[in-house]
């Protein structure tokens, strides 16, 4: 199709033509001030997606630190603990289950060497007597 | 400024602003918020504008295309502001409303065409001066008008009256015979 000259388009150009500015486009001065308080309701604020992002890896970050539960600060009540004898300065081992009968023990030392803490109670009112031994 | 002063400016402009702001968005809901957007800029910084630089005129229709053209990159993040590739394409006369067609044509163009356009064609500016509103040199206007309004011929062509004319009476003509 033929294109048009310079004087048929100022011809078509001119009958396009734009409405005037409608009567509710007031001047900002005419515009009642909103209140600081109502913008905490309907203000908005732009993030940039780079920091909107790395706030929600920090968030998430913070989120599964706060829920992890540390495994070695509270031991189970069914653990065998160890007990560290005041006359042995050693930790006593564990009997392994499958080991054949241990050999009898001497009387002095008759006492176990493993403790379950299963069923212990600790004591909720300490009562100490204080003995004075007159030489 | 004072706010009398202030007032007289809104008056004077709004109008050349909301015109500005519809022909470029081709939205009245648009033009709107962008024409409210330019006065309160200006309410709030008008230290700014410098009189040595051009008229407050130019400087308004400045902050206009400025906000048409952020508003632009909002809703067409993906692509390219550049005017250099468009392929005029004619438009359709469906409708028969030559008015909404030349605007569907003028709103079809880049919009570096189409800002240089308007502000030539319709707010009858000088190169000059729509060299210091859309910050750019006049060569690079005159160029981007040039181009305009070369694809507009292409693009308006099925709407030149005196060929739709022609053509109409040499078709009656082909059929009586």
């Amino acid at each position: 199709m033929e294109p048009l000259d310079d004087q048929e388009l100022n011809q078509l150009l001119r009958k396009w033509e734009a409405p005037k500015a409608p009567s509710r486009l007031r001047s900002p001065l005419q515009r009642p001030r909103q209140s600081p308080w109502r913008w905490l309701w309907s203000g908005r604020i732009h993030i940039p997606v780079p920091v909107g992002a790395a706030i929600g890896v920090i968030a998430s970050v913070l989120w599964l630190q706060s829920n992890k539960v540390p495994a070695t600060d509270a031991p189970s009540m069914n653990r065998p603990v160890d007990i560290i004898d005041k006359a042995v300065t050693r930790p006593i081992e564990h009997p392994l289950p499958a080991a054949p009968a241990p050999a009898p023990a001497p009387p002095l030392e008759s006492h176990s060497e493993s403790a379950s803490l299963s069923g212990f109670h600790a004591v909720t009112q300490l009562e100490p007597k204080v003995i004075l031994v007159r030489p | 400024m004072t706010d009398a002063e202030f007032q007289t400016v809104f008056d004077e402009h709004k109008d050349a602003v909301y015109r500005f702001a519809w022909r470029m968005t081709g939205s009245a809901a648009a033009a709107e918020d962008i024409a409210q957007e330019v006065f309160l800029c200006l309410l709030r910084q008008a230290h700014r504008y410098d009189p040595v630089r051009g008229t407050l005129r130019s400087y308004l229709l400045g902050i206009t295309r400025n906000l048409a053209l952020k508003r632009w990159r909002d809703e067409n993040r993906w692509e390219e502001l550049g005017d250099e590739e468009f392929i005029p394409q004619p438009v359709r006369i469906d409708n028969g409303d030559v008015a909404e067609s030349v605007g569907m044509a003028v709103r079809s163009l880049p919009a570096l065409q189409r800002e240089v356009l308007i502000l030539a064609e319709y707010e009858e500016m000088s190169l000059a001066e729509i060299a210091r509103t859309v910050d750019a040199e006049v060569g690079t206007v005159k160029s981007r008008l040039h181009r305009a309004r070369e694809n507009l011929k292409r693009t308006l062509a099925p709407l030149n009256p005196a060929k739709t004319e022609n053509k109409e009476r040499s078709t009656s003509h082909g059929t009586t015979r």
